[in-house]
């Protein structure tokens, strides 16, 4: 006989820096999640993410190869997913010092647990699905860090991010906020907005007009960004054009329940620009890299490791056309881990 | 075994229209007893995770008692994209009532098979004709990794298959259904299991492949040399029954037990095996609500709560309202706090309605205690439950209390205007009752006390002394109650004093309370009648003990005599006065005339314990520059260790 491994105690073990990501069907939270892996890498920097366990794991592994390698989306998710990462940075050599000890390394190691549901899960009119929405709740309620997707493309079609905010954010708030545990009876979560796909044209056209571009002196590609202190003015100026009308609810709706100062906003792209690998910088007049997937083309569904399995080939998929490069992809998560484990405000009051 | 059998299918398409920019939802479903939303909170419920290779195949349940059902998803790949470009799942759902699957019994292989040529959506609820499940053919398949899976079932923690990525689905789902077969047909009612499993979902499935075990989940590892042995006592004990005989003959015996069993009850199910010689208990037909015991029923419950099956719950309920409330034998109601106690069915359930709760904590406590809630009774369920929340206090206030003081240990969980308002129904009597007697809880003793206390302060209520004196004036239990501070057993007697009397005692009321029967509490009582009484008690106590002595009348008078002081020069203080005052909390002394005086003292001040200020020790200048310097200090040892 062999020993049976024992049940894995996972709970016990969760770090309380847990995050969540909200966001409409189809805001992008799935490939948020789905590029971390490849931003850290591109960005050459101090910081990696490592799967805490072998789902986990997995998830960065599957993630990784889909996007860089089969040039592929993830899956509409369905259902909630958790996964339990460690952002590590890579110590530095240490320098000499005249005093006798010198301070040990800062926390190198941040631990993540992130939740990622269908988004549809956030909808305010869900009923009788039962009992996925409280536990979207309690996760929620557990949780201190969240990074709201809001997906301009979709606003413009559908005009739907406020009936996907303000149904949970009033069910969270009655949750957290009846008894009078935080005392200024506001949630205690540190949130990073981002304003997703500003690799769209639109998008990118509109962060024109409003003169919000700025290049960055260290990016090698002259990618086109939006400094952080602009982004809210950008998030402000898309959520006005939206289709429903009401988007420009979703700002007030945020800010009436999350402190102002745990409050961030970001312009992010899971897959960024397209980068044509002769010329190696953008090009204004060819940097699309959400392309229609032509029919019957090879990419991943032949593959017995592309997610999506060999099937029937359709032609209304989209792929990534070239290398995906992140663009604040890394931001939020890096900035919530590091709130997070910087110990001040509430984070350490997990399950709320 | 034999001819085929009938079952009736509801079933659900559950995917999205293509070009849809919303979430799966159902698409189409069977007009019958189930709706949309029904179907809805099934699938969610047991989504095995985000699908990456389709088809796979899920096995679960819904229901209790007469409505339990066996349901089985069939996920695939619909050819086409929704609004975003991404590949949509379609999942066929087919739920049949569990009585007529367990009527053959059937696989879940040959159910799947037999709605595998029907294409959704159909025409209403589906019946079709499904062979029973042959042992001989599933003996086939038994290996060692569903010897262990079944086994470690038992523990009621999750099984993941590893290493199975690669087998065929059909495979796969003969494995589930062999595992299946190696436990009574009965805890299919129960089971979960799936081809496909994403660990990184908290998913409900028991039984599932996966690339890795999902958290708090045994691995089995697919094609295992060996069985996997276990410490669990129950999976030892199960490994050794299935060893003894035939697979083919086990599972033949396991199929015939088919009256449904929950995991809960896994410690019963390697018994079972062992002892199924005869026709056994398992082997009765399918029973409906009369068949069913308290102890299932609350298994019963235990399940939907543990699912938040809100619905399903309701309708246990009933059946176990009319059950009837009784009283159990005692084998019976340790039967039921045990389970009642692990299952934690009297806990907080957040998220359910006010209503279902309310109704949940009755009938829970109904098969816990029996119809009349003892001490013993409610000391067991806070010990499972801790400070109980204000709606498990309702329903317990509700059942008739076997005495006054289950009802004021009650009310020492609600707090403020909901305790005062319950306290005033209790009438002085019973508060005194309440205290009286073993054992001595402080509590009920300061609740009680302090209600006492306030009616005695509002006017007279000619019921208290009448009850006090029957029970000693409580000095036994105020003495239990606190047992190492003197002075506030003093206080606190002296407190009961007045709110029985007035202020200050009459001869006749000092005689009636000193006349109570001496025990070893009776010092402090007498106390505190001497000090409302006044400077006369000494001498009338004393003539008291005379009077009970039986003395002769020489004797008594020579005794008297005595202890009669010389003539002194009068005391310049009433250090005894003002030791009242303090005992009283700072009332005015009682006066030293005799009672029946015209000018009684204020007697409508509530009387609180004594609460003495501390004294600060230093001049406050002084403290805070003794601070600083110790704050210094404690800097400079620091970083000088830091560094
Ligand atoms: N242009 C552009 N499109 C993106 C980006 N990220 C995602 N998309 C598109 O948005 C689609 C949906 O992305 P997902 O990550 O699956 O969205 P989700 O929020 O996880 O959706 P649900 O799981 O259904 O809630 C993808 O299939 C892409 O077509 C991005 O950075 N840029
Ligand atoms: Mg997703």
């Amino acid at each position: 006989m062999t020993p049976a491994v024992q049940p894995d105690p996972g709970q016990s073990e969760r770090s309380d820096h847990s995050i969540a990501i909200w966001g409409a069907p189809g805001s992008g939270k799935t490939t948020f999640l789905a590029a971390l892996n490849i931003a850290l890498i591109l960005k050459k920097g101090p910081w990696r993410v490592i799967g805490a366990d072998g789902p986990s794991t997995d998830f960065l592994i599957e993630m990784t190869t889909a996007l860089s390698q089969y040039q592929r989306f993830p899956p509409a998710t369905g259902a909630l997913g958790h996964y339990r990462w460690f952002l590590s940075r890579r110590s530095e050599p240490p320098r000499r010092s005249w005093r006798r000890r010198r301070k040990p390394p800062r926390a190198w190691k941040i631990g993540l647990d992130v939740l990622d549901a269908p988004g549809g899960f956030f909808r305010a009119e869900r009923t009788g699905y039962g009992t996925d929405r409280e536990e979207l709740i309690d996760n929620l309620a557990a949780s201190r860090g969240i990074v709201f997707l809001f997906d301009p493309i979709r606003e413009s079609k559908d005009g739907d991010a406020f009936a996907y905010l303000h149904g949970v954010l009033a069910e969270l708030a009655g949750r957290m906020l009846a008894d009078d545990e935080f005392g200024d009876g506001m949630l205690p979560h540190y949130l990073a907005v981002c304003v997703t796909k500003f690799d769209e044209l639109r998008v990118l056209e509109t962060a024109e007009k409003l003169s919000l571009l700025t290049p960055d002196p260290d990016d090698p590609y002259r990618f086109p960004r939006v400094d952080d202190a602009d982004a809210e003015e950008l998030f402000e100026a898309l959520s006005a054009v939206s289709a429903g009308g009401n988007a420009d609810m979703v700002l007030p709706a945020l800010k009436q329940f999350f402190r102002p100062e745990r409050i961030k906003f970001f312009v992010t792209s899971s897959i960024g620009f397209y980068l044509d690998p002769l010329r190696g910088v953008f090009d204004p007049d060819d940097f699309q890299n959400l392309v229609p997937e032509a029919t019957g083309t090879a990419g991943g569904a032949q593959n017995p490791h592309d997610p999506h399995g060999p099937r029937a080939v359709s032609g209304n998929r989209f792929r990534i056309r070239g290398q995906a490069h992140p663009i604040n992809v890394m931001e939020p998560m890096l900035w919530l881990g590091q709130r997070l484990s910087s110990g001040d405000g509430d984070a350490g009051k997990a399950g709320g | 075994m034999s001819a085929p059998v009938r079952v009736t299918a509801e079933w659900a398409l559950w995917g999205k229209p293509p070009d849809a920019r919303h979430d799966y939802t159902i698409l189409e479903c069977s007009a019958g007893r189930l709706g949309r939303d029904e179907f809805g909170q099934i699938i969610t419920r047991f989504a095995p995770g985000t699908p990456m290779e389709l088809p796979q195949v899920t096995a679960s349940w819904f229901g209790t008692g007469e409505n339990a059902h066996l349901g089985l998803a069939v996920q695939e790949w619909s050819g086409q994209q929704d609004g975003m470009g991404r590949d949509i799942a379609i999942t066929r759902y087919f739920c049949v009532p569990y009585a007529q699957a367990a009527r053959g019994p059937v696989s879940y292989e040959a159910l799947g098979a037999a709605f595998d040529g029907y294409r959704l959506p159909a025409n209403g609820p589906l019946t079709v004709e499904v062979p029973p499940l042959d042992p001989h053919v599933i003996a086939g398949r038994v290996d060692h990794a569903a010897v262990s899976a079944a086994a470690l079932l038992l523990t009621d923690a999750p099984v993941c298959v590893v290493r199975g990525e690669e087998v065929p689905l059909l495979e796969r789902l003969r494995f589930l259904d062999a595992v299946a077969a190696l436990l009574p047909y009965g805890l299919r009612a129960r089971l979960t299991a799936s081809t496909w499993t994403d660990s990184s979902v908290r998913h409900r499935i028991k039984l599932s492949f996966a690339k890795h075990a999902k958290d708090g989940a045994y691995t089995v590892v697919w094609g295992a040399p060996e069985i996997t042995a276990h410490r669990h006592d129950v999976v030892g004990r199960y490994l050794a029954a299935l060893g003894e005989g035939s697979y083919e003959e086990i599972v033949g015996r396991l199929a015939r037990m088919t009256r449904p069993l929950s995991f809960k009850q896994a410690e019963e199910i390697p018994g079972l095996l062992g002892a199924s010689a005869g026709p056994t208990v398992m082997m009765s037909p399918w029973g409906f609500s009369s068949e069913f015991k308290v102890i299932d029923l609350l298994n019963a419950c235990a399940d939907c709560l543990e699912d938040r099956e809100y619905e399903g719950l309701d309708g246990v309920l009933d059946q176990l309202r009319r059950a009837g409330t009784r009283r159990f034998t005692d084998e019976e109601q340790c039967e039921h706090r045990a389970l009642i106690r692990n299952r934690g069915l009297l806990a907080e359930w957040p998220g359910m309605s006010p209503g279902l709760r309310r109704s949940l904590y009755e009938l829970v406590l109904a098969a816990g205690c029996g119809p009349e809630l003892t001490l013993d009774g409610l000391e067991w369920i806070i010990e499972g439950t801790g400070p109980p929340i204000s709606d498990l206090v309702d329903a317990m206030l509700n059942i008739p209390p076997s005495t006054p003081a289950v009802t004021l240990k009650l009310l020492s969980y609600l707090n403020g205007e909901r305790r005062a308002g319950r306290l005033q129904a209790l009438g002085s009597a019973d508060l005194v009752k309440a205290v009286a007697g073993e054992p001595v809880d402080p509590e009920i003793v300061e609740i009680a006390h302090g209600e006492l206390v306030q009616r005695g302060s509002n006017g007279e209520d000619p019921e208290i002394a009448g009850a006090l004196r029957g029970h000693g004036y409580l000095a036994a239990e105020v003495a239990r109650a606190y047992p190492h501070d003197g002075d506030l057993r003093l206080r606190r007697l002296v407190q009961l004093l007045i709110a029985a009397y007035g202020p200050a005692l009459g001869r006749k009321q000092f005689e009636e309370v000193v006349a109570c029967p001496l025990g070893p509490h009776s010092a402090a009582l007498i106390v505190a009648a001497a000090s409302l009484y006044g400077p006369g008690a000494p001498s009338l106590l004393f003539s008291e003990l005379l009077g009970r002595a039986g003395l002769s009348d020489a004797t008594r008078r020579e005794a008297a005599q005595r202890v009669t002081p010389p003539p002194a020069p009068p005391a310049p203080r009433r250090p005894f006065a003002d030791a009242v005052r303090r005992w009283t909390g700072g009332r005015e002394s009682p006066r030293p005339e005799r009672p029946g005086h015209p000018d009684p003292p204020e007697r409508s001040r509530p009387i609180g314990p004594g609460n003495p200020r501390k004294e600060r020790m230093l001049p406050l200048p002084a403290m805070v520059g003794l601070s600083v310097v110790a704050l210094v200090l404690v800097v400079v040892v620091v970083r000088f260790f830091l560094w």
